[in-house]
């Protein structure tokens, strides 16, 4: 699900004018459809008669409505796909401060003339000089204050909404000062059952038909028909399908990346830097990724060797980094330096002091500390403690072990982008990423043609890019192609557009508008569940649900 | 058009004295046939007859969208009712249309209907009327006591909604009328009476000849249930123009709860035509509205002339004459009119004195029953009524007639259609297309024999 909030639409009027003729609307439905229905404000006589009395002589108009601040809405917690049928559950705040609202009605006084009118003539006795009697009444709910954490969920079949802790408070204002207690006693009674009953239905029953798609009108009446028997309040459909079509496609077209991407296949992470999309998880094609940043000797100085290895020789390179990283950034984490680091002496001892106080700080209770003291200038005292773990001689084998089966296999996958050979270049530091544009490109280009029969491994060449392309965005240029082949350009914007809304578990409001048009030309994105005719993605008439491409 | 149990029950009242326009109900019954007649709003057809003396029944059917219908019974143990009844190719049209009221003194109203005398013994009805397919029933039961009691039971069962049981009381003396009232739907209760002043003659009136009746009557509902109140006031002015003998009748109707005032002016013009106009306004929300109404009669062709005013009576005629009647100065003397003997011996002496002013009476007299009679006796055979009002901006219409001796009655509402939205403006848009949708019409037609 996603929210987007515009800022634009509460700053000048139309927000609330849109509001009052919705509203107007809503509150009229007999004057539109059909004269039955009409909503009589004392419900309980009406149940007695045959006829509804209705002592309403006029529609109701709401002539004022004024929301001064915007409507705040806050997710407090948000559950994407917790269980297998339902795609999202949330809990969110939403509050409503200052806001008002003065509806105008007309309302005949004269209760023997309604009643003289439902009544059988044969014996009702006539009585002289009793016309009707109209007065204007309008009420103000003035100084709205509300506040309700609602429950959210999103299934396949519809939305689902409860609210928990509801504080309204309004001050209540009626023309007529006789009526005003009674009203505003109802008033209070009634909104526990609308916000209990009438509310939760009247959206589920919405986005159900917005799910399905299925008859509309009829089946939806027949939802509504057992509740309305039930309860005093007939609960009517404020929501239309024409509400719906306000949801910008381009929203529509996130929730189905996000979707889509969560549960594809695909090895290949959408995002190049981050580890997860929703703050505090981590999804399972990064975890990799995210082992490989956590503090360890192992994951510094895995880097470093790549940084060697690169300048020493290109073609070992790009093997040795996928083994290194494919090793040491394994589920299990083991805080060792590298044979080589230790051969070659390139290490720091205050970086591997920083490390150890990282990981100490990261994990209080686990790890017990030893003391150790280290003197320094000693070469022999760090390259002993080195020995003496057993990971490093491991370590410094399958370097060498798949240096040499390396051929062609690991050319084939370069050449098409495998994910798993490629995860690793996308580490969050890009200074592999620049170490082979500067200095070995040239070189790289001029050995591209013959690298078929080859079979040393000095001698494989490394996937580059075109040069200009690798001139243009050196950063990206180790993005999955595949990827890369069609979101282009606009990929980065959607991803901008898409993730900046949630920032530190809190939903922020999004002032500028995404790119939306250039998202939407000639291309179909798949997305999942809210599938409805009505919207037209893209420029073909298809359906949505997964038309994978 | 009344129905055809409606005339039924019209007869019985007036074969058991019983003055219907002394009632505060129809306190303003001109000015509602006028206005607020009955439109038919479907296709019905009635078929009544007389099967015995004392049991009447009908038969009716409606076409509005589906067909329904009625049987209706009545029996009543009232002696020559039966005498007073017609069928439909003989029945006077006058008696079946509700059209103006013509209201007497009640001092002479017993005078007029002398024929028709008090019950010495309990007179009763039983009407019965089931509807089918939709099976509800309407029991109506009317007992007319010796005194001057009468007292209606009026109850309706249907499937649909609940019972309802209605009861009247009814207290008509000459002078006064009293009624109370309960239905148990929402248990609603009423007191209504009616009182009729004797009118003094004063100085400013010239005529001697005082046939004008003054009435005040009042009402007061309440349902319990849900305690809704109601009550209004009216005073009835009933008179004949001096010259013309027209009868007008005005009535001013007061509800002080609703802050409603209405009045109304009726005249009968011609003896086949009549107008009303009423006006009312609400002293709280200063609401006006003005209804006008008129209805017009038509002769057969084939009926003979109204017969022309007998001839004046001469003078000399005049003590046979005068004594003959009763008192029309019945407001001038004292309440001690029983010493016949004495009165008839001043009648005489005020006769030789006052010959002039007598003749002026007489004339007078003569001018307002002839016009009476010519209306009571005329042989009308269609009427044709017409009524708009300016705040509800309609036209009501409606003609009935005989034709081959079935009564007819066809009409139409025209209505300004309902507004389609709320907003102000859009309304102003519909509005000029007014008139143009009937909102009512129908046709009925009656038979009986």
């Amino acid at each position: 699900m996603s929210f987007k909030f515009n800022n634009g639409t509460f700053e000048d009027n139309t927000f609330n004018e849109q509001i009052r003729d919705r509203l107007t609307r809503a509150l009229n439905p007999s004057r539109f459809e059909n004269s039955e229905s009409a909503g009589s404000q004392d419900g309980k006589d009406s149940l007695k008669r045959s006829k509804k009395l209705d002592i309403l002589k006029s529609g109701i108009t709401v002539r004022q409505v004024d929301f001064r601040t915007i409507p705040q809405l806050e997710i407090l917690d948000l559950d994407v796909s917790a269980q297998s049928k339902s795609l999202l559950k949330g809990i969110c705040k939403i509050s409503c401060k200052d806001a008002m609202i003065q509806i105008t009605t007309e309302i005949e006084a004269n209760l023997l003339l309604l009643y003289q009118g439902v009544s059988p003539e044969f014996t009702t006795p006539k009585l002289i000089s009793n016309d009707s009697f109209t007065v204007p009444i309008t009420m103000t709910f003035d100084h709205i204050e509300l506040e309700a954490i609602s429950n959210i969920f999103v299934k396949n079949t519809g939305v689902g909404i409860s609210f928990n802790d509801v504080n309204l408070d309004f001050r209540f204002e009626c023309s007529m000062k006789l009526l005003q207690t009674s009203i505003e006693k109802r008033l209070k009674n009634s909104m526990q059952t609308i916000f209990k009953d009438v509310l939760p239905s009247v959206i589920f029953n919405m986005s159900q038909r917005w799910f399905t798609h299925g008859p509309d009108v009829v089946e939806d009446h027949s939802l509504i028909a057992p509740n309305s028997s039930s309860s005093e309040l007939t609960p009517m459909t404020i929501l239309d399908t024409s509400d719906l079509q306000d949801l910008s496609p381009a929203t529509m077209l996130r929730l189905s990346t996000l979707i889509s991407s969560r549960q594809s296949l695909a090895l290949n992470p959408i995002l190049p830097n981050s580890v997860a999309t929703i703050p505090g998880c981590v999804e399972r094609q990064n975890l990799r990724r995210f082992s490989s940043r956590i503090p360890s000797l192992n994951n510094h100085y895995a880097q470093e060797v790549i940084k060697h290895c690169t300048s020493k020789s290109m073609s070992t390179r790009e093997s040795s980094n996928s083994i290194i990283v494919n090793h040491f950034a394994s589920d299990f984490i083991e805080n060792s330096l590298p044979a080589e680091v230790l051969q070659k002496g390139s290490y720091n001892i205050r970086e591997i002091a920083n490390i150890q106080q990282r990981i100490y700080e990261r994990n209080n209770e686990e790890n017990v500390i030893r003391r150790r003291r280290i003197k320094l200038g000693r070469r022999s005292k760090p390259q002993k403690e080195c020995l003496t773990k057993p990971v490093t001689a491991p370590a410094a084998e399958p370097i060498s072990k798949v240096v040499q089966p390396a051929p062609p296999a690991p050319q084939t996958d370069i050449h098409n982008l495998s994910p798993t050979t490629v995860t690793p270049l996308l580490s969050p530091r890009p200074m592999i990423a620049k170490s082979p544009s500067k200095g070995m490109t040239p070189v790289v280009i001029q050995e591209q043609a013959p690298y078929v029969s080859s079979i040393a491994t000095n001698e494989i060449p490394d996937l580059r890019l075109p040069q200009a392309q690798i001139n243009k965005d050196k950063v990206s240029t180790r993005l999955n192609l595949l990827e890369e082949s069609y979101f282009k350009s606009d990929l980065k914007d959607l991803r901008n557009s898409l993730y900046s809304p949630m920032r530190n578990q809190r939903f922020y409001v999004q002032t500028e508008d995404g790119p939306r048009p250039s998202l939407l030309d000639a291309k179909r994105f798949s997305f999942v569940g809210l599938a409805n005719q009505q919207m037209k993605w893209g420029n073909d008439d298809l359906p949505p649900p997964y038309k994978a491409e | 058009m009344l129905d055809y149990m409606d005339y039924v029950l019209r007869q019985f009242e007036r074969c058991t004295s019983w003055n219907k326009d002394n009632s505060y109900e129809n306190i303003d019954g001109t000015s509602r046939n006028i206005f607020q007649f009955d439109i038919p709003s479907s296709l019905k057809v009635q078929v009544s007859n007389k099967s015995t003396p004392y049991s009447y029944n009908t038969l009716e059917l409606t076409n509005n969208k589906t067909i329904n219908g009625s049987l209706t019974y009545l029996y009543t143990n009232c002696e020559n009712l039966d005498q007073f009844i017609d069928g439909s190719c003989r029945v006077r049209l006058q008696e079946m249309v509700q059209s103006f009221r013509y209201i007497e003194p009640y001092y002479h109203h017993s005078k007029n209907t002398e024929q028709f005398k008090v019950p010495k013994v309990p007179i009763s009805l039983v009407y019965g009327r089931m509807f089918y397919p939709s099976s509800s029933l309407e029991v109506m039961y009317v007992k007319r006591f010796p005194n001057h009691y009468q007292f209606i039971l009026k109850c309706l069962s249907s499937k649909a909604g609940p019972s309802i049981l209605t009861t009247y009381l009814q207290k008509n003396t000459k002078a006064n009328c009293q009624e109370l009232i309960f239905s148990t739907n929402e248990a609603l209760l009423g007191y209504r009476f009616v009182h009729n002043f004797v009118s003094a003659g004063s100085k400013s009136n010239l005529s001697l000849y005082n046939n004008s009746s003054l009435s005040i009557g009042s009402e007061i509902w309440c349902t319990l249930l849900s305690l809704n109140p109601g009550c209004s006031t009216t005073l009835r002015y009933c008179s004949h123009a001096t010259n013309t003998g027209k009868p007008l009748i005005f009535t001013l109707s007061l509800n002080p709860l609703y802050g409603h005032v209405s009045s109304t002016y009726s005249i009968k013009t011609h003896e086949n035509l009549t107008f009303c106009t009423k006006y009312d306004f609400n002293v709280y929300s200063i609401q006006s509205n003005l209804t006008l109404g008129m209805e017009l009669w038509k002769y057969s062709r084939s009926a003979a002339k109204v017969k022309t005013p007998e001839h004046l009576e001469t003078a000399e005629e005049w003590p046979r004459l005068s004594s003959d009647k009763t008192p029309m100065y019945h407001h001038l003397l004292a309440p001690t009119e029983n010493s016949s003997h004495s009165s008839q011996k001043l009648l005489k002496g005020l006769n030789l004195t006052f010959q002039s002013s007598l003749q002026k009476i007489n004339k007078e007299r003569n001018v307002i029953e002839n016009f009476n009679q010519r209306y009571n006796e005329a042989n009308f055979t269609q009427v044709f009524k017409v009524s708009t009002s300016l705040r509800d901006m309609n036209l009501r219409l409606l003609w009935e007639g005989r034709i081959k001796g079935f009564l007819v009655s066809a009409g139409a509402e025209l209505t300004q259609p309902p507004e389609l939205s709320t907003n102000g403006l859009d309304s102003l848009e519909h509005q000029n297309w007014s008139f143009i949708s009937p909102s009512k019409f129908g046709i009925q037609l009656q038979y009986s024999a």
